[in-house]
Parts: structure tokens; sequence; C-alpha cells
């Protein structure tokens, strides 16, 4: 490079540029400097001399300190319930592998949360690559144990996203792996060894079945007016009902429809709307004399009609302005006028019939009009937005509040055009986009789109726009996903659905802490839901029959939508139920001091901690309660899979598991399974049974673990529930499971598999005198076909 | 290339007790230390022994490292500023003219070889004759192309402060050089500083 070259050959770094401001000269300087420093000389055998000096150096220099420090149990390790154990894993568990192969680099993967015990059973699983990877084949090559559904994206070319469909099992040990062979670069370079992601989730929310009640809080609807077809049924900012009622003008006591569009709207500060002609406004403002109208039920249900039948409404965001579409041959009108309809004024007209509708701050609405995305202002100026963006045939177009953004669903080939007034409608057919899998959220100012993978219907939005929810129905069960509208990954919702049912007219409240969906169900029915977003508990149920145009109440106290009702199609609202009592479970309490008994007892063995082992347990040999440990550096945790009172109503049997994480080391976890008995004394509770052979731990065998069990009596049925740590293939649960009664006879049951919580529910009619015994047996497979490793039984409610 | 941040962490935890995992930190940060102690040093001897000096001073110290949120690279080039500096305290450098000759890179043109020792020799030598402070910060930003937070972190200084080290240093440079208004004078003083204060 002669001195001349630097320019051409030397990008600016921009923090210079910065520094050296406008002046060229240094400018230059800078990149001369870049261009021409020196490149280091260095002896041939110099690196490799210098390692071999340090690695010997290291053997004395690190092991007193490092391997003294290595071995010595720390407090920390054995905190409470010995969750935070395998936190001190991490140092030794390393899933990262980076190798030269001659001057190839071989791909290597890893997971911030290898070595983690106490990982939140809600998180994603994140696995990084050190170079840009074949995607298809990492995916392929990727297993979870426990069987653990779940979808994977990728946010970059090195990252994969992995979400568990149903959330990880609290308390549970997991390893990811990926074989080698599939942890594939771009190039073809393939990994010589398996990437192990080995980490064990957070005992709590323990994994226990989850009380339902057995009929959610029905939604009683109350019809408020019949409606016509297509019109809108939404709540206005005040609580009152906004539908297109099928009265006459003369019917209400209201104000009267738009007339003539006035010069202005008296009043308001926003723009004045500028008159029109006055005979083509007087013509296109002339609504029916008769027949629906756009009309708005207060507290005590009085009509007061607010314009024309509508296809759709929006009020403005500080709810003083109304806008409307009126349908007409050749498309809809727009109309704008004061909330209580007075002072109406034609804006434009659109040739979409079905255009969605919505306001851009207090000046300007968002309509589609020429198969475009355009603004409306206040004085009838339009602009496409979205960089002129065309809408192709089928496109469901939705606007985001506050109107910086749009939802574009996929193209459908040959779609009708149908009604909408929640703001959505789908666009008539003149496409030149390039048909998308799934819908996307699209800038209206740049027009750069981000993609809701799965959506393919009207997703809802939080009030301030920033949060989507939207059902993923491109598999055979829905999934209810969440995302930042700013871009984000999405998160699954724990809201369930069941194989072959569809989900549609998503509403989300305004806390944004439930949403309402209509679900129907391959039998035909359909309900209308309302679920916890948290939860996923159903919280309110009621009819869903052509359910439409969901939408809460300002206060989320009620809900609207627009529904079916023996006389025709209703605007229906619901008054939200209260949240139900809690159930008291029938099934006798076991003290809290029994329960802290055996907890401490657990950790006790799990950190070797003979003392309390003594104190808990006086009169049994210690040597069989301290477990055979391979491995000081791993660990032990606990669970508590089930505790029920003895037959002499005081004592309390437990059935407990101590488990070790996975590790590099040791790949597969470890646990072993003990019954306790404890009973009452002076200061509590101790434990006089004990397995009486020293506990030795054991490899987990492939295939579910029981993790949980608990039964009680309700409504006369003896309920039975079983928590398992695997995703569960449902065709096989019923198989699997049998009853019997304490005389050995065979019981009649109900049995459900719930994937959610991972619980399978046996309701065991009549409640047999003396209980009963239930059974899983081995033809209980998970998702990954792997069985049960040994029958399992639970005796109830004797 | 980088290594994530959170394995990066593990493997310094490893280090601590495991000398392949030091190995490791050693094969990937060997690289970059040697450069810039090279680029200060310009001289092969000298940056040989300061970068084992810089190597082992961190093995010996990899106990009390603790995560700061910065990368572990800055501290190994903390720990080569401070070495670099206790060089310089016993030995002044001898011409660094001559020991600019050694950048040609070898098997190039002889023409642009020269060329390039010669360009080499006359900016980088002008960058020696710097206060350390801003021999310190240019080499870090136009010989390792690192950030100015990065470089403040090394320097214990603020990334303001670490901007004006090193406008002042092209300055300076530019002085050095004899670049004028419009071009740069036949005569530059290219002589390097004869001190170097930590």
């Amino acid at each position: 490079m002669t001195p001349r070259d630097w320019d051409a050959f030397t990008p600016d770094d921009p923090e210079l540029v910065d520094i050296v401001g406008g002046d060229p000269e240094l400018l230059a300087l800078g990149r001369r400097l870049r261009a021409s420093r020196p490149e280091p000389a260095m002896g041939p055998h110099f690196q490799a001399y210098l390692r071999a000096r340090l690695i010997d150096a290291a053997a004395t220099e690190l092991r007193p300190r490092g391997l003294t420090r290595w071995w010595r149990p720390r407090s920390g390790w054995f905190a409470a319930g010995g969750a935070g154990l395998g936190v001190a894993m991490a140092a030794a568990a390393v899933a990262a592998i980076t190798l030269y192969r001659g001057h190839d680099v071989i791909p290597g993967g890893y997971s911030p949360l290898v070595g983690r015990a106490t990982v939140d059973p809600n998180s994603v699983i994140l696995v990084s690559f050190t170079e840009p990877m074949d995607q298809a084949a990492v995916v392929q090559g990727l297993k979870i144990h426990p069987a653990t559904a779940y979808t994977t994206h990728w946010d970059s070319s090195t990252r994969l996203v992995i979400t568990p469909v149903h959330h990880l099992a609290a308390n549970t040990p997991y390893t990811v792996i990926i074989d080698h062979h599939a942890v594939r670069d771009v190039r073809g370079t393939t990994a010589v060894a398996d990437v192990r992601i080995p980490f064990g989730t957070a005992p709590t929310p323990a994994p226990a079945p989850v009380q339902q009640p057995a009929q959610p809080p029905a939604l009683a609807g109350q019809a408020v007016t019949a409606v016509g077809p297509d019109s809108p049924v939404q709540f206005a900012p005040d609580g009152s009902v906004v539908a297109g009622a099928a009265i006459t003008r003369g019917s209400t006591s209201s104000t009267p429809a738009p007339a003539a569009a006035p010069a202005g709207v008296p009043g308001l500060t926003v723009p004045p709307i500028p008159p029109r002609s006055p005979a083509a406004a007087t013509a296109a403002a002339s609504p029916a004399a008769s027949g629906p109208a756009l009309t708005r039920y207060g507290a005590d249900g009085t009509p007061a009609q607010l314009g024309p039948a509508a296809s759709a409404v929006a009020y403005s965001p500080s709810g003083r302005l109304i806008a409307y579409l009126q349908r007409d041959g050749t498309g809809a009108t727009l109309w704008v006028a004061q909330a209580d309809g007075s002072g109406g004024a034609r804006l434009t007209h659109t040739d979409d019939a079905s255009s969605p509708l919505a306001w851009s701050g207090e000046d300007t609405l968002l309509v589609v009009k020429g198969s475009q995305i355009t603004s409306i202002g206040l004085s009838g100026q339009s602009h496409p937005l979205a960089r002129g963006l065309r809408l192709s045939g089928g496109q469901t177009v939705a606007f985001v509040p506050p109107g910086k953004l749009a939802y574009i669903g996929p193209a459908a080939a040959g779609s009708t055009t149908t009604a909408s007034s929640t703001g959505s409608a789908t666009a008539t057919p003149s496409a030149v986009q390039t048909p998308q899998a799934s819908g996307e959220l699209v800038d209206l100012a740049t027009g750069t789109a981000t993609a809701l993978p799965g959506s393919s219907s009207t997703p809802t939005f939080s009030q301030d726009g920033a949060t989507a929810v939207w059902a993923d129905q491109s598999g055979g069960t829905p999934l209810f996903e969440m995302a930042p509208t700013a871009s984000g990954t999405p998160t699954t919702l724990p809201i369930k659905a069941a194989t072959g049912d569809a989900v549609g007219s998503l509403a989300l409240s305004h806390d944004g802490n439930r949403l309402a969906y209509v679900i129907s169900h391959r039998d035909g029915s359909a309900q209308l839901i309302v679920a916890g977003l948290g939860s996923g508990a159903v919280v309110a149920a009621g009819d869903g029959a052509a359910a439409t145009n969901l939408g809460w109440a300002p206060d989320d106290g009620r809900l609207a939508w627009r529904g079916r009702t023996a006389s025709g199609d209703a605007a229906i609202t619901a008054a939200m139920p209260a949240a139900p009592k809690p159930t008291q479970p029938a099934t006798p309490t076991i003290p809290a001091a029994a329960t802290a008994a055996v907890d401490r007892f657990l950790a006790a063995q799990a950190s070797a901690d003979t003392g309390v082992l003594r104190e808990l347990a006086p009169s049994l040999d210690l040597g069989t309660l301290v477990p055979a440990r391979a491995d000081p550096r791993s660990p032990l945790r606990h669970y508590i899979s089930q505790l029920s009172l003895a037959a002499d109503g005081v004592s309390v049997i437990a059935h407990a598991r101590l488990i070790r994480d996975p590790s590099v080391d040791h790949p597969k976890a470890a646990y072993v399974d003990e019954t306790l008995t404890l009973t009452p004394v002076l200061s509590g509770y101790a434990v006089t049974a004990a397995p009486p052979q020293r506990i030795v731990l054991r490899d987990v065998p492939n295939g579910p673990q029981v993790v949980h069990a608990a039964w009680q009596h309700r409504d006369g049925e003896l309920e039975v529930q079983i928590a398992l740590d695997s995703d569960i293939d449902p065709d096989t649960v019923v198989g699997a499971l049998g009853a019997t009664a304490a005389d050995g006879g065979l019981l009649i049951t109900t049995t459900t598999y719930d994937a959610g919580s991972r619980t399978i529910d046996v309701v065991i009619h009549g409640a047999p005198h003396g209980g009963a015994t239930v059974t899983i047996g081995r033809a209980l497979s998970d998702i990954d076909a792997q069985q049960l490793d040994a029958p399992y039984s639970i005796t109830a409610g004797p | 290339m980088t290594l994530p941040r959170a394995y990066e962490d593990q493997l310094v935890e490893r280090a601590k007790g495991d000398a392949d995992a030091f190995g490791e930190l050693y094969d990937h940060y060997f690289g970059q230390i040697y450069r810039f102690v090279y680029s200060r040093l310009r001289d092969q001897d000298a940056a040989e022994d300061v970068t084992s000096e810089v190597f082992f001073k961190a093995l010996r110290a990899i106990h009390r490292y603790r995560p700061s949120g910065h990368p572990f690279s800055a501290w190994l080039y903390q720990i080569s500023v401070n070495a670099i500096a206790d060089h310089y305290r016993a030995k002044r450098p001898e011409s660094d003219l001559d020991a600019a000759v050694a950048v040609a890179t070898p098997g190039a043109p002889l023409d642009e070889r020269v060329a390039q020792r010669d360009e080499a020799a006359r900016v980088w030598a002008a960058i020696d004759s710097l206060p350390p402070q801003q021999r310190t910060a240019m080499t870090l930003k136009l010989g390792e192309d690192l950030k100015l937070a990065q470089i403040g972190t090394i320097m214990g200084k603020s990334e303001g402060a670490v901007k004006l080290l090193i406008h002042r240093g092209m300055l300076g440079v530019r002085q050095r050089l004899g670049i004028v208004a419009g071009g740069e004078t036949p005569h530059a003083n290219t002589a390097p500083s004869s001190r170097e204060t930590p």
C-alpha cells in the first residue's frame, strides 16, 4: 500500500470522526495512522513457548488456591430447599466448544442456563453458537429431557430460541442435547461433541395439580338491542354501549343524525372541517329515515342516535369526536361528528366498504382506501401511509393504538370481503404484495414490517399499543402468543385450547390481565371464554355462538359483543363475574409444622447436615439417612411429591425425592425416592420412619416421571391428580390408568390430561368406601414415545 | 472473535482453578495483547518480554478477578499498560525508528515494502513522541480499534477524557509530522520522545 492508498482501504472509525470533528486533515491523518499501523513481529515459537510455561506455572499457581476453593462446600450451595445448590456447578458445566481443525473453525454452542439450578420455569432456552448455523439441521437434532414440547425460532444466525409450549416443569432437572452431527454451521462443518445444556428449574411454583373450578363462572349475557347485519358493537369512552341498532330515527329521543355538513365543529379545538359542496354533502349525508342506526345506550338503557347505520365507528383519543363509516353502493363514506353525534361532517369516501377505522391523534383518521392504508385529516386531505404499501386481496387490516402501526394479515386467495366493526376488515382484492405466511405489524411511517409468527387472524392489542396478543393456529393446537409490538420474542401464554379448536375475536382487557376470545370446537359448539393472561385459568365462560366484536368496558367490568339470540343478532353485554372463592379441599389438612419438618429434614439430607438429621430423627440410624453421593461438587436438592395423613390420623406420610441435576461431567440427573413417617412430638414433628438402607441415587431413567400426586373428595366423588415432569402423549393416558377399590374391584373413572400443567386428573365416581388405588401403567408415554419407567400407584380417600 | 460474555465469565471462573481453562483464555487473547504491546514498544524482544509478564501477572492475579461488566480483555489491557510503563521505567527505548523498520510485511514487493516501512516508521514514531497517556490512548484507538468506553475502562478515565487525549494526540502527531494546512513540510520532526512515565 502506498501512502496515498489509505483513504481507499481504511474505513473510518465513527468515534474517530467524532473526535476530529470537521477537521479533514486530522481525519486523513487518522486514516493514515490506521492504515500504516505496524504488524507485530514475533518469534515463530514464542506463542507456544509462552503457553507451555504458563500451563506449567498454572499447575502450581492455581491448584493450591483454586482447587481448595473448588472442593470446599460453601454455605450458599445449601440454601433452603437445596434450590440454589446447583449454581455452584456452573463453573464446571460449560457446554461451549470451539476448536480449530486445521484452519477450519469447528462450531460449538453454549447456553447461559448451563449449570443453573434455579431457572425460572417460564424461561425460554437460549442457545448461542460460535458460527452462523445450518438452522434446520440444528433444530432437527434438538432433544429436551424430560420430554418437552417446544417451538423454536432464530433471532440471529447464531442464536436459537427454544420456547417450551407449556413452560418448563418446576423443580425439575433438564438436559437439552443437540447431537453433534446436527451442530453444523453454514459451511457444513460439524461439531466434535454434542452440545449439552444441563440445568434445573426453580422449586416454586411446584408442579402441583392446579385446582380448577369444575365449571367456571358463567357470563350472563343480556341483549342490549337487536343489531343490523355487520353493525359494530362496542363501548363508548363513558361506558355506554354503541351499536348499529335496528331502530328508526323517530323512535329515539336522541340528537339528529348528520345532515348537511357544517362549516366546523363548534366548541372544539380541532382543526375546522371545511365545507363541502352543499349538494354533495346533503346527498351523502342523508341517512335512511328508518332502519338500523348507530345508537348509543346509556347506563339506564336509554338509546341516543348518533348517526346512520355504520360499518365501523371510532372515538377520538379524547372522546370528544366520533368517526364512522357509512356504507353505500360503491364503498363507504367517512363521517366525523361530535361525540353525541351532532355537527357531523363528511370527510371522504373510500372504495373499501369493509375498511377499518381508527384515530391517530385528535386530527387524523386511518382508513383503507384504494387498497392503501390512508390517513385522512379533519380538513379532508388524504395521504397514503406505510410508503404506499398496497394491500393484496383478502388481507385483514387492523390499526394498533395509538395509530402508528397496522396489523396486516396474510393474503388469502379467493377470499371474500367481510365486514367488521372492530377496526379490522379484509381489503379489496388488488394484490401486488408477496403473500406472507403470518400476519405482520407494519410501521405506518416507515413501512417496515415485523412478523407475528403464526398469526392469521386479527390480534388484540394493549391500550398503549405496546403489546400484541394473537392466536397461532399454524399447528394442530392453537397457541396464544404475546409479544411487544416493537418487535421481540413472542411468549406463549398458558391459555389452553384443544387440538382442532379454532380461536377468534380476541380482546385484551384494558388492564392487560385478561383475554376474552371465542373458541369454536370441532363439534360445532362455541364458547366465549375469559382467561387470566398470566395463569391461563378460565375466569368466566359463556355461549360463544356467532359471537364477534368482543370489547371491554373502560373499567373492564363488562364485556360487549355481537352475538346470536333466539330473535336474531343482538348487541350483548355481560358483567364480569366476581372471582370465585377458593374451594376448600376435602383432603385432610396437613399441619404446617409437619410440612416444615419434612422440608428441613430433606434439606439436611441433601447437605449431609448430620446435626439437623440427628435433631429431627433421633431414633433413626444416622448412617442410613445421609445419601451416598458420588460427587461432592454436585449438590442435591429435593421436593416433596406427596403428603398425607397416616391411618392414625395424626402421623404424616411424606413421599419425597432427592435429585442431583445433570452436569457436563454427569449428563444424567440422578435421584432417589424415599417415604418418611413423621410423628408429632413436643417440639413439632420427628421423623420416625425412613428407608432402612442407606439411600443411593440412581440415574433418572428416560421417560416421564411423577413429580406430585394429590387427592380430594369433591361433590361426592374422589378426584386424584397426578403431575408429571414430561409432556405426555395424550392418547396413552386413558389406557395407562386404572383404579381399583380396596376390595380389588375395578372402579369407573373419568380421566383427563391437562397439557398445560402436565397433570392427569382421575375422577372416581361414587367415592368408594375404603378409598381407591389409582395406578399408572408403563403404557404411559411422553411425546418422544418414552414410557414410564415403572408403574406408579397412589392410594386415595380411605 | 469476541467470546460471548456469559461464556467468558464461566471460562474465567474456571480458569481460577483450571490450567486448561486459563490456557483457553490465553489462546483467545494472546494475539490482541501481543499486538497492543508490540504497537507500543515496536521491538520484538521487548514485546515478547512484556507480553510474557502480562500473562504471568494475569495468572497470579486471576483469583482476585471479579467480573465488572467489562470484557476480560479490558483487565488484560490494564495489566499491559502497567507492564509497558514498568518496561519504560526500567529501560529507556533505543531507536524507535530502527525498530520500526521491522514492520514491513515479508513477501511484499520491495518498493512497496520500503514505502510501507517508511510510512509506518514515520507516523508511528510520531506517536511515540507523545506524552504517555496520549500515546496509550492513541495506540488503543488507532492500533487496536477499541471503543472509547473500552479505552476509558482500561485507562481508568471517562470517555470524554479519552476523547480529549486522542484529539490532543492527533494534533501532536500532526505537528510532529510537520503537517500544516494544505500539506506537510519536507523536514518533519519525527524524533521520538526519550522518556516514558507511567
